[in-house]
């Protein structure tokens, strides 16, 4: 809590630094006061355009407090405000009398055209980001586009500021616009560049290849020889690039570690095929290597010691942070009491049924599984629908004292958590994380 | 619940930010004084037909005050 406070401090007093610089300098302006807060836009709008990128470098210390997801979030959210004040800062110029030939003139001079042009590269980056799903690209055509796009933007608003603000001419502002620029690229090279390396160094070795159901493979990693496997808390998730010859493709995506950190050998993930690149998951062979970057997240029972009697709600692939979580349970002997219920489309989509059953017929943790199947045109005995209140109230029991987890697609998470906070569930009893960086 | 304190900090940051930047923007208009050779924005943006009126009246400001010839 100390940690993420501070931080958050921190990224505050950062990204007003240069408007605190300026006044530190007692540098006067007489010009109107809309230009002026045009001006204090575009000052901290850098600073918070080059801290964007060490957001989602990965780095451990800043991911800790908060967790991946909400990292990202916040850095999505953020970029979209820096759109909205940098798109504020022409026609606010403009209404400060600077006039408005600078926002609809062609005749300007080459910095106010990088400025132009760094802010619709800005705009296309941020709706890009927020509607890559509506505009069918998959994740990685999107980060190729976010990873050229990021430090363009970055050098055109930097020359564009450099030659065009009065600021920029005093030393300590143009030393301040350096060390913004030199924490950019330090934290998008350590991302890009000097981690993949680092991690090249030690793959992983694929050891096997499990189908689990019919679109799902669970796939085991053994660490690096003479390597031990990196500590996690169960339900983190890793990044995995897969290195399998012939013409499969290499790309980074992200999974839930579907195994418990008390089994010291391996590492396993296991893979629903969603299409693009998840559907050559089942031509992952044993011996294949695999680059491994984690642990991250923070949705684990094991952050939540006063979790004692807990429920459960997973939809389809979902159900993998929990099982890392109740595999880690059974392992450890846990005296816990847990809830799950688990929502499929039709039987076969099960994953992990038989272990459950093994794990609900076991002493600890003391364990109760409910499926829910959607398709209701089975003959299926047991639950069918969705998640919904009455089976909530019918399976958890009492809610005092209980912790809700919540783990499914973001439309049944968002359903279900306002079913929870309907029937009384508290804010801080509700646990859940996206999934979708 | 994690999402609903991000909403919250992020509204708090993003309205600390922007009360930085319009309190900036006061200090520099009203309260610090200007000094010669000190006074930044008017050269800001070039203005390719004519100056605007906030600049005129600042080199007026200047010239009245004998700082500029």
């Amino acid at each position: 809590m100390l940690a993420g406070v501070t931080l958050a401090i921190a990224y505050i007093i950062v990204v007003i630094s240069p408007l605190l610089l300026v006044m530190a300098l007692h540098l006067h302006s007489p010009n109107e006061l809309l230009y002026e807060i045009a001006r204090s836009f575009g000052l901290s709008a850098f600073a918070i355009l080059c801290l964007q990128s060490v957001l989602i470098a990965r780095l451990k210390w800043m991911e800790r407090p908060f967790g991946m997801d909400i990292l990202s979030r916040f850095h999505k959210s953020i970029g979209v405000f820096l759109a909205i004040i940098l798109l504020s800062h022409p026609p606010l110029l403009a209404l400060g009398g600077g006039g408005w030939s600078l926002v609809t003139s062609l005749e300007q001079p080459w910095y106010i055209w990088l400025g132009r042009f760094g802010l619709l590269a800005l705009v296309i980056h941020v709706f890009i980001s927020v509607f890559s799903s509506s505009l069918g690209l998959t994740f990685e055509q999107w980060r190729r586009i976010h990873s050229i796009l990021a430090p363009l933007i970055i050098v055109l608003v930097l020359v564009h500021s450099w030659e065009t603000g009065d600021d920029l001419k005093e030393m300590p502002v143009r030393g301040l616009w350096i060390a913004f620029l030199v924490v950019f690229f330090a934290a998008y090279a350590y991302h890009k560049i000097l981690k993949p390396t680092l991690l090249s160094r030690h793959p992983y070795r694929v050891m096997e290849v499990k189908q689990e159901v019919h679109n799902v493979w669970t796939v085991k990693l053994a660490p690096p020889k003479g390597e031990v496997l990196y500590d996690y808390y169960p339900g983190q998730f890793h990044f995995i690039t897969f290195h399998r010859g012939g013409n499969l493709p290499v790309e980074e995506h992200h999974w839930t570690i579907s195994s418990s950190p008390a089994q010291k050998d391996f590492i396993s993930s296991t893979i629903k095929d969603s299409g693009d690149f998840t559907s050559t998951i089942g031509l992952t062979k044993p011996g294949d290597e695999a680059l491994v970057q984690g642990p991250f997240g923070r949705f684990s029972y094991v952050l939540h010691p006063d979790d004692k009697d807990m429920v459960f709600i997973a939809g389809g692939i979902g159900i993998t942070p929990f099982m890392g979580m109740l595999r880690h349970m059974r392992d450890t002997k846990a005296d816990l009491r847990v809830v799950v219920l688990y929502a499929n489309r039709s039987e076969e989509d099960i994953v992990f049924r038989d272990e459950l059953a093994q794990m609900e017929a076991g002493e600890r943790p003391h364990l109760t599984v409910v499926h829910i199947l959607s398709n209701t045109e089975t003959d299926w005995p047991g639950e069918k629908g969705y998640v919904d209140r009455n089976k909530i109230e019918r399976h958890a029991g009492p809610l005092d004292g209980k912790a809700f987890y919540v783990c499914g697609p973001p439309p049944m998470n968002a359903a279900v958590i306002e079913t929870l906070l309907d029937i009384g569930v508290p804010y801080n009893q509700i646990r859940s994380e996206i999934f979708s960086l | 619940m994690r999402f609903r304190r991000l909403k919250i900090v992020t509204t708090i940051i993003i309205l600390i930010v922007l009360s930085a930047c319009v309190c900036t923007a006061l200090v520099r208009k009203f309260i610090i004084p200007p000094e010669p050779g000190k006074h930044h924005g008017s050269l800001d943006v070039p203005r390719t037909k004519t100056a605007s009126p906030s600049l005129i009246n600042v080199n007026q400001e200047y010239h009245s005050a004998g700082l500029i010839p």
